[in-house]
């Protein structure tokens, strides 16, 4: 029921550089798409797990012998980052993704076994957001066959989830948004490494500011993204002012679901694997790319207020996820940039501590 | 830019408790489905339809919202635009229904003044759930001065007559009011006689959000 637009490959092809306004005589509209892609298994994928295979060890198993805890070998370290990119292979996601994690908040398993002791302490006690969180579950992603029936195994996991995790940040508590990131976890790891991974989440990986009241990190990453459209895309920036589109009104889902109802599943997966490994930037790029991509439409002499925010309100199918992907890497790739974004962070910071913030943001 | 194929914009805006079936009324009036288990709506989200009052063509463009009191501070800055708004709660969720008067004041300390509203009890199929009465909603909108209604978006009943009624009421307010103006000093009548409300809306709708 949700609008699908082609998010064609063609302009992924120009790195992201400082360009003028596209011909003005361009459709506003993109194509559209009739059916989400069937899920393909990527080419490579078999090569790439074996490769995955001899760069991931075991670190520690279980008393029944079982790996549990994994790390990227010393000898493959520089190889990871473009490995990401390509794609974790889907049989390594679960053991990839805890390894990400592990690296990028600086802990290791000891961490997520206490984790996993809070969720079972948890579970049990009332949460003022439990009514909340049961209208919820059953409409978070709920295509996904593990989250069809009502009440069933992955319905009630995700409500344990959620409710357990709802007590673990008294600011934050339950935010809507938090369901699909969350059913997306549960469908690599039982619901305590579920817990744990949205704990790691919001302590090393800034979704605190998302989630919490007024959602500051929300409007800091599109403080960012903003900065990085009026630099590199003046005239996209120029029609959204002169459209009046508030960056609020189509990216509050990108950043607080993390791109979870904007994408495939399978292009989700994706941007999450490099978000695992590079945190927050992630999404700004993907942003920046969806705009890159559209920019001619936002520029067109015919788009106007509802052309543009029918268009970045849309799902994005990919016509190529490496094309995507590639992109995000070549741009997160670029140090001077992410001096910038990380410099713009800590302006926006300041505007919001100086209370200069207001009508900075489109 | 090519003619608008409308005489007149209306802006709506639908807001009320988490998982009253605002995006359900929605998704009914602009594209006649209904699924029981819509995703969550995050932020904000619009749909269009376009329909025909009094011989005008006459786009509505609507405003769904999302419930949870979290996102009142993105929310609320596209009250003011709306020129008409729906509350909705649920007729089998008591909360929701109590929670109108909060959602009524949140209307008068950021919508334009003399919005039109139109209180809605939706789910009023289910009757072996229903907790609210037909009496006890058109009660509670007497006292807020505003009109009612029950709808189903499930069976699609009263959805139509729901948002035609309110925007009747914007179209009298704001452009049939004006038209009577019309060649009155300063009157934003076009030549064909329809008005434009189409720029100077979506103005005051973005430039308060911050």
């Amino acid at each position: 029921h949700d609008r699908l637009v082609l998010l064609p490959s063609a302009p992924l092809l120009k790195r992201l550089s400082t360009v003028h306004a596209g011909p003005k005589a361009a459709p506003p509209q993109a194509v559209s798409v009739n059916s989400l892609p069937p899920p393909s298994s990527p080419l490579k994928e078999a090569a790439r797990i074996s490769k995955w295979g001899r760069m991931l060890e075991v670190r520690s198993r279980d008393r029944g012998g079982n790996a549990e805890s994994w790390h990227v070998k010393p000898s493959k370290a520089h190889k990871l980052r473009q490995r990401v990119y390509k794609g974790i292979p889907d049989r390594w996601r679960n053991a990839a993704w805890e390894t990400l994690m592990n690296d990028f908040s600086k802990s290791g398993h000891e961490v997520v076994v206490r984790l996993k002791e809070y969720y079972y302490q948890e579970i049990d006690k009332p949460s003022s957001y439990d009514i909340q969180i049961d209208l919820d579950v059953p409409r978070t992603i709920n295509g996904h066959i593990l989250f069809h029936t009502r009440y069933g195994l992955g319905q009630r996991s995700l409500f344990h989830v959620l409710h357990s995790f709802s007590l673990r940040c008294s600011q934050c508590g339950y935010v809507q948004g938090m369901g699909p990131i969350a059913a997306t976890l549960l469908t690599y790891f039982e619901p305590e490494r579920v817990y744990a991974a949205l704990s790691r989440l919001h302590d090393a990986y800034s979704m605190h500011t998302i989630f919490s009241p007024g959602f500051p990190g929300l409007l800091e990453a599109i403080y960012v993204q903003e900065r990085i459209m009026q630099s590199k895309m003046p005239g996209v920036y120029a029609a959204l002012r002169k459209h009046m589109i508030s960056t609020t009104s189509y990216a509050t889902k990108w950043y607080i679901t993390l791109f979870a109802n904007s994408v495939p599943f399978q292009t989700q997966l994706r941007l999450w694997d490099a978000f695992l490994l590079e945190g927050q930037d992630v999404f700004v790029a993907a942003a920046i790319a969806v705009i890159w991509v559209y920019r001619d439409h936002i520029t067109s002499n015919s788009a106007n207020f509802e052309t543009v925010l029918s268009l970045l309100s849309s799902v994005f199918v990919p016509e190529d996820d490496d094309a995507l992907l590639f992109w995000i890497e070549h741009l997160l790739g670029d140090k001077k940039l992410r001096k910038q974004m990380s410099n713009w962070r800590q302006e926006w910071t300041q505007l919001v501590r100086s209370g200069k913030d207001r009508g900075v943001l489109l | 830019m090519p003619p608008p194929h409308y005489d007149f914009l209306i802006k709506l805006l639908l807001i009320g408790d988490s998982g009253v079936g605002k995006s359900c009324l929605l998704l009914r009036f602009c594209d006649d489905a209904w699924t029981p288990s819509f995703i969550t709506t995050i932020g904000i989200d619009f749909k269009i339809r376009t329909i025909e009052l009094d011989g005008k063509r006459i786009k509505l463009q609507i405003w769904d919202t999302a419930g949870q009191e979290r996102f009142r501070t993105i929310t609320t800055a596209y009250y003011r635009g709306a020129m008409g708004i729906l509350l909705v709660y649920d007729v089998t969720d008591e909360r929701s229904f109590n929670n109108i008067r909060t959602w009524h004041a949140n209307i008068e300390q950021h919508a334009s003044e003399g919005v039109n509203k139109i209180l809605i009890g939706n789910k009023s199929d289910w009757d072996d759930k229903r907790v609210v009465t037909k009496e006890q909603g058109l009660a509670l909108a007497q006292e807020l001065g505003v009109r009612f209604m029950e709808t189903s978006a499930k069976l699609n009943d009263g959805v139509e007559d729901a948002f035609f009624t309110l925007a009747r009421d914007c179209k009298a307010r704001l452009i049939d009011s004006q038209a009577d103006a019309a060649g009155s000093p300063g009157g934003a009548t076009n030549a064909d006689g329809s008005v434009k409300v189409n720029q100077p809306v979506s103005q005051s709708m973005s430039t308060c959000c911050s």
